[in-house]
């Protein structure tokens, strides 16, 4: 190469700096991005193996059911290639709820086993490692929870799970005195227990004499394996081989314990069952006596009680009886005082009356009486008088004229008896007529007189009868008076006395009344005071009954659960087997290495099609320049220049840019993208900072890849200018002729196609490489865009999806023990009542086994039944995930999540086998539901029992609270709580937070990806677009001659351009599609499904940014145009 | 009235310390309806002359004035314009444009201007009806150069300037062309200014300016311009 040529390379170099720096930048983009991305998962490994073996991490941890003695430990200790052994002690304990209420793995620090190195030392991050009785260390990377600091207590409950915690640790309370990092942990997952919900929540460290174990629960080990890189081929090899080594001698040590202990055991659990029984026994019967006496003696209260009641109420009856009688009497009283009264003044009035009356009979009668009397006596002169008369006067004549007129008569009677004749009959007759009339005469005058006298006598008889009457009358009357104003007074007396003795009755009733009331009163609180004691006593005698049997209850419940612990134990280590376990079980630590190989597979991926669309534009661009050098190429052969020499200048351009690029490219790649992407592990794992660990491999295949491209390209079309001759090559190229293209003959499109766009179409036909190149370049980058955002929505549905969509719950109560339903009936009764729980259901996660076809898989894989069917779609949306259709339960099959089929193989119908290893158990998949987050195999709680033969144990409550405020959980949490069997209420949303956080760190990665593929978007349409121009210079400059305004002369390229990238982008967002699922397929952590979707917006994104960057391309471009000198027309072609 | 005046009319280049003049000071008129043709050897500024009057270029001192209007003081849109509607221009290589056939490559100048002619017109009158459709490279130079000066015709341009239009041509074909160009002077009344290294075509034209260094050496009017067919060189 001779100096001018070498001149002339560097200027051109110089003379075509944008082309040159777009080569070298999207060279750099592509090298750098694959090599950085290459050296990510490297320096993973290289960190976690740094970390494990500083820390000196344990190959194997012996886990067996009867726990290990020194023998064990020897004997483990004496097998060839193990080189450590290392005893230990570990509970899973419960925090108490002021400490936090989490689950913790509490270890033993490690303390060598005659004096070798420790095994799993734990950093020491703050603080000090425990060094006596009551100190802890805690964890620095506890991912939930409150956090504890250095110098707090905390505190353990006494029960864990089945295990009395007493009985392991000696004290309960500890003092933490540092927080530690340890080795067996490297990640945020802690591992399973059997305690609470099955999650641990942290580890911590206590010092090997807190514990009380007789027998060490772990032993860690070391072999020779650990001589070997932890993730490499040769460790996994060795690892396998020792497994069935420390297996064997598992069985060994078994037996002899058999033979020691068991034996011992079964004899000492019999005595003391039998002392339970008898005791219990006893004990029973006594309470049972208690309680018959207890229940008589109730009896008979109630009976006494009724009674007293019965005569309380008589009394009752009585003191109103007596009440009304009394007022009934005072009514009386009155009522007869007026009677009596009336009747005194009634007697006083009679009397007064009678007593005038005989006053005016007595004047009458002394007045009329002697009135009489003077009239009789009247009377009786009056007949004195006549009767002298009579008797002087008329007496002696008619007696005389009688006694002359009879001497007549007789001497005419004596006459006419001797003579009868007439005349002296005659005289006769008249004689006899008058002595007759005389006769009469006389007695007329003395019936006269006599009955005058008679009459008088009469009268005076009369009177004096009368006077007789009067006077005795008069005298009755004045003696009924007298008598009568005896009797009136006697009455008075009779009526004063009566009225007083009546009213002193009356007191005295209304004095007895009164006390009988008080006295009534005074029973009455007598009675209650005798009920409320006689309760009281009954109550406490029922209460003491209570107190002595729950006692006793408890006493024996505890006895038989130390029994039955004790069968368990025993039942338990009658088939003593060691579980040889190896880091793969430790958490984190096979995740780690997935995820170191998940960057790998997406380094493996995304960088590679990078790098192949930064070669491809890097081939188009040197085509190119080597075709604009086509005259040049033709002069220097013309002077004599060899082949090689003219080749050489055009390599030394591109290897100048390739190398330089890829040296840029990788610096820039390896010291910021492994930093970058394991910012976002950092998250997850806590093993301190990543150092840079060069794959080198990858960067020499990388920075090949790139510059070989570019100088085989460069050689391939310099050789074929090359070999024409000197002459041909000077000749400018015959511009490619004009065609007609296709779309002329489609006459009614071509007509309508105004001029513009008829040359754009004729114009991109014609250079048929150049569309080929533009639009796979385009593609390429849109595509890169589309999977880099792609690749963040299958994060998405990990979030939205899975916690919004599909858990439709907010909230998990989490029990102490599980239960059957009619077990944890406490727990319904508490969320029944809540008015802010819209749904509920007890549930269960279970881990399980899954086996189809020979496949079996265990890790995160869970069996979960509700069992609240009724609520099941308000809890859990099971549903397809293409279509959205909804799910449905039954009890003819279970329901798999995607992932699960996806990865087993498993379509609807087949027949599963599912169940703990040892309880599997074949049932048909009914469906597969949408599901991002583990492997959970619904079934209903009946399905369960037919399966397994026992009622579902729950252990947690799915809620859904209908107020999520803080406010209303803080008040959940709180009604829950209360409850000492319930340890923990969960919230969603908290886990949700905890994901978002891990996706947002993993969204870095994506962030980087996106901006490469932008970055080479950009260079690369400006690549391309550039060439474009200048190709067209010529073309360009007539435009401008024949007076076309810039506008118009830049639409001619522009509009061919955006046609060419709205191509680009067309393939580019098919291509995407593919990129974007294989990508996330290949990036797909176990046990999560990652969504199958992309959005519609990332084809948005995917293509508006390629929009956008063409645009600006554009608009650079246009200054370029505008800048371009009309002259270039008059030039001759070249 | 004159159509193009040029007064006094400077082109300064600076080449680092040394300032070339381009044009050095030079002024003439042409006429309307003028065949005028203006003649040098390689560097004797004619070129600039044609950029300049091509509104392609400005400049550095002095009057162009055209159609009365000074171009020389027109901005960049002004001079697009100018260019659009009154020039029209024909190139030594022709600069058809590969990808549209003769009428499309016509068309290419009628769609911008005012009052076009029928692109088909254009080509009947340099006589290529018949290769319309054809693009250009499937047609000869002169076939190529006739195209050309129909674009440039079709636009009814004040000024058809042409660019040693038979630079590329052989000798007949040449001759063809300038026929073509005569003939549209005479027929169509088109003012024509020709610039050529050829001195032997100035006798076909009305008015010959020659140009050596920068400076018009000789500006003279033919009483009785040739026909093209009578000359030979």
């Amino acid at each position: 190469m001779t100096k001018s040529l070498l001149k002339n390379t560097f200027r051109e170099i110089r003379n075509s700096k944008a082309r040159f720096f777009s080569i070298l930048i999207i060279i750099a983009l592509g090298v750098g991005f694959f090599a950085g991305i290459k050296s990510t998962a490297p320096s993973m490994y290289n960190l976690a193996e740094t970390y494990y073996s500083g820390n000196n991490l344990m190959d194997y941890r012996l886990v067996s059911t009867v726990g290990f003695d020194d023998d064990d430990v020897k004997a483990v200790k004496s097998l060839r290639g193990v080189t450590a052994v290392m005893p230990s002690y570990c509970c899973d304990v419960v925090e108490e709820a002021n400490s936090g209420g989490e689950i913790i793995h509490l270890m033993s620090l490690p303390k060598s086993f005659e004096k070798e190195k420790t095994i799993n030392t734990p950093v020491v991050k703050k603080g000090r490692l425990p060094n006596k009785t009551g100190e802890i260390a805690i964890e620095e990377g506890a991912i939930s929870g409150k956090k504890l600091k250095i110098g707090e207590i905390v505190e353990f409950r006494p029960q864990a799970g089945d295990t009395d915690i007493t009985t392991v640790l000696k004290t309960l309370k500890y003092k933490i005195v540092g927080i530690v990092g340890s080795p067996l942990y490297i990640s945020y997952q802690r591992g399973t227990t059997t305690v609470g919900d099955g999650k641990i929540n942290q580890y911590m460290y206590a010092c090997p004499s807190d514990f009380s174990y007789e027998r060490y629960t772990e032993l860690y080990v070391k072999t020779t394996a650990s001589n070997n890189s932890a993730f490499s081929e040769e460790y996994k090899n060795e690892i396998e081989k020792f497994t069935s080594v420390l297996k064997n001698s598992g069985k060994v040590r078994c037996q002899s314990f058999s033979k020691d202990v068991i034996s011992k055991a079964e004899k000492e659990l019999n005595s003391a069952k039998n002392k339970y029984n008898s005791s219990s026994k006893k004990v029973y019967k006594k309470l049972a006596d208690a309680e018959k006496k207890l229940k008589k003696g109730e009896k008979k209260y109630y009976k006494e009680i009724k009674k007293a009641k019965k005569e309380l109420n008589l009394a009752k009856k009585k003191l109103s009886q007596g009440k009304i009688d009394l007022e009934q009497g005072w009514a009386t009283y009155y009522s007869e005082i007026a009677k009596a009264e009336k009747t005194i003044k009634d007697g006083e009035k009679q009397l007064k009356e009678a007593e005038k009356k005989y006053k005016t009979e007595k004047a009458k009668f002394d007045k009329e009486i002697p009135k009489a009397q003077a009239k009789i006596d009247n009377g009786w002169d009056k007949y004195n008088e006549a009767y002298e008369k009579f008797t002087d006067e008329q007496e002696p004549m008619l007696k005389a004229g009688i006694n002359a007129a009879k001497g007549t008569v007789e001497v005419l009677q004596s006459a006419y008896d001797l003579v009868p004749d007439e005349r002296i009959k005659e005289q006769l007759n008249r004689a006899k007529i008058t002595l007759a009339q005389l006769k009469k005469q006389y007695s007329d005058a003395k019936s006269k007189l006599k009955k005058s006298q008679n009459k008088l006598a009469k009268a005076q008889k009369q009177l004096d009868k009368k006077r007789n009457v009067a006077e005795s009358e008069l005298k009755s009357a004045k003696a009924q008076i007298t008598s009568g104003k005896a009797e009136l007074a006697r009455n008075k007396e009779k009526f004063e006395d009566e009225k007083t003795s009546g009213y002193n009755k009356l007191i005295v009733a209304e004095e007895e009344l009164a006390k009988g009331q008080s006295e009534y009163e005074k029973s009455v609180k007598t009675y209650k005071k005798e009920k409320a004691k006689g309760l009281k006593s009954l109550q406490s005698g029922e209460e003491e009954y209570q107190k002595q049997k729950a006692g006793a209850d408890k006493k024996f419940a505890k006895a038989y659960k130390k029994i039955q612990n004790s069968e368990k134990q025993l039942k338990a280590m009658k088939n003593p087997k060691w579980y040889v376990f190896n880091r793969d079980d430790n958490p984190g630590y096979s995740t780690f290495s997935q995820n170191a190989d998940r960057l790998d597979a997406v380094a493996s991926v995304f960088p590679v099609f990078f790098l192949l669309v930064a070669v491809l534009v890097c081939v188009t661009t040197m085509t190119r320049l080597i075709e604009e050098k086509r005259t040049e190429i033709g002069t220097f052969k013309a002077l004599g220049y060899s082949n090689r020499s003219i080749i050489i200048k055009f390599i030394t351009y591109s290897l100048t840019a390739g190398v330089a690029g890829s040296i840029i490219g990788t610096v820039l790649g390896v010291i910021s993208l492994p930093f970058v992407i394991y910012e976002t592990y950092k998250i997850m794992y806590y093993i301190g900072d990543i150092t840079l660990v060069l794959h080198i491999p990858s960067i020499i295949i990388g920075v090949l890849a790139a510059v070989l491209c570019t100088t085989a390209v460069t050689v391939i079309v310099c050789w074929n200018s090359l070999r024409q001759k000197p002459s041909a090559i000077m000749r400018p190229k015959a511009p490619k002729a004009g065609k007609r293209i296709f779309l002329e003959h489609i006459k009614p499109l071509w007509n309508k196609m105004n001029f513009t766009a008829k040359l754009t179409a004729r114009n991109l036909l014609r250079y048929k490489s150049r569309l080929c190149m533009t639009v796979i370049g385009v593609a390429g980058c849109c595509a890169l865009i589309v999977a880099a955002f792609g690749l963040m929505n299958s994060f998405d549905p990990l979030t939205e999806d899975q916690f919004q969509t599909i858990y439709k719950y907010n909230t998990t109560v989490v029990t102490k023990e599980s239960g059957t339903e009619k077990e944890l009936e406490y727990l319904t009764r508490i969320v029944k009542n809540d008015s802010n729980v819209k749904h509920y259901s007890l549930a269960i996660q279970e881990e399980t086994c899954v086996k189809f076809k020979k496949v079996t898989k265990q890790d995160g894989t869970y069996i979960t039944v509700l069992q609240n069917l009724k609520d099941f779609s308000s809890l859990t949306s099971l549903h397809t995930r293409t279509g959205k259709k909804e799910i449905t339960l039954r009890n003819d099959g279970v329901l798999i999540n995607e992932k699960l089929a996806e990865e087993m193989g498993i379509s609807v119908g087949d027949s599963i086998s599912v169940g703990e290893s040892d309880n599997m158990a074949t049932v048909k998949v009914q469906g597969i539901y949408e599901q991002y987050i583990n492997n959970y195999i619904y079934m209903t709680p009946t399905l369960y029992k037919s399966l397994y033969g026992h009622e579902v144990k729950y252990n947690i409550m799915n809620v859904a609270l209908g107020d999520t405020s803080e406010k209303a959980k803080t008040l959940f949490s709180g009604k829950c709580l209360k409850n000492e069997k319930i340890v923990a209420v969960s919230y969603i949303d908290s886990v949700l937070e905890d994901f978002r956080n891990m996706l947002d760190s993993l969204n870095m990665v994506v962030v980087v990806m996106i901006i490469c593929a932008a970055a080479l978007a950009f260079v690369v349409l400006y690549n391309l677009t550039s060439i474009n121009i200048g190709e067209r210079v010529r073309e360009i400059a007539t435009f401008k001659v024949l007076g076309f305004y810039n506008k118009e002369t830049s639409a001619f390229i522009f509009i061919e351009n955006i046609v060419l990238t709205l191509l680009g982008i067309g393939a580019g967002l098919v291509l995407g599609v593919f990129l974007t699922d294989f990508i996330v397929q290949t990036v797909e952590i176990d046990n999560i499904m990652f969504g199958r979707e992309i959005f519609v917006s990332t084809y948005f994104y995917a293509a508006g940014l390629t929009i956008i960057f063409s645009l600006m391309v554009l608009f650079v471009m246009r200054f370029k145009i505008k800048a371009i000198n009309m002259v270039e027309s008059l030039k001759s072609v070249e | 009235m004159s159509l193009i005046e040029f007064k006094n009319v400077y082109k300064r280049y600076k080449m680092g310390e040394i300032v070339i003049n381009a044009v050095d000071g030079i002024s003439f008129k042409v006429e309307e309806g003028e065949f005028a043709v203006v003649v040098g050897a390689s560097g004797a500024g004619k070129t600039t002359v044609l950029n300049i009057l091509g509104g392609m270029d400005s400049c550095s001192e002095g009057e162009v004035i055209f159609d009365n209007r000074d171009i020389s003081k027109f901005n960049e849109k002004n001079l697009i314009e100018y260019r659009r509607f009154e020039i029209g221009f024909v190139f030594q290589f022709y600069n058809l444009v590969q990808n549209l056939t003769a009428k499309e490559n016509v068309e290419l100048a009628t769609q911008i201007c005012k009052n076009p002619m029928d692109s088909e017109k254009a080509l009947e009158f340099v006589g290529l009806t018949q290769r319309k459709d054809n693009f250009p490279s499937q047609m000869s130079g002169g076939e190529q150069q006739r195209v050309s000066i129909a674009r440039a015709l079709a636009k009814r341009p004040k000024l058809l300037l042409c660019d040693e239009p038979t630079g590329a041509l052989d000798y007949n074909t040449g001759r063809q062309i300038l026929k073509q160009l005569q003939e549209t002077c005479r027929n169509e009344k088109m003012t024509v200014v020709l610039i050529t290294h050829n001195g032997a075509i100035t006798p076909m034209a009305d008015h010959v300016i020659e140009m050596k260094s920068g400076k018009i050496v000789r500006d003279e009017y033919n009483k009785n311009p040739k026909n093209v067919m009578e000359i030979e060189w």
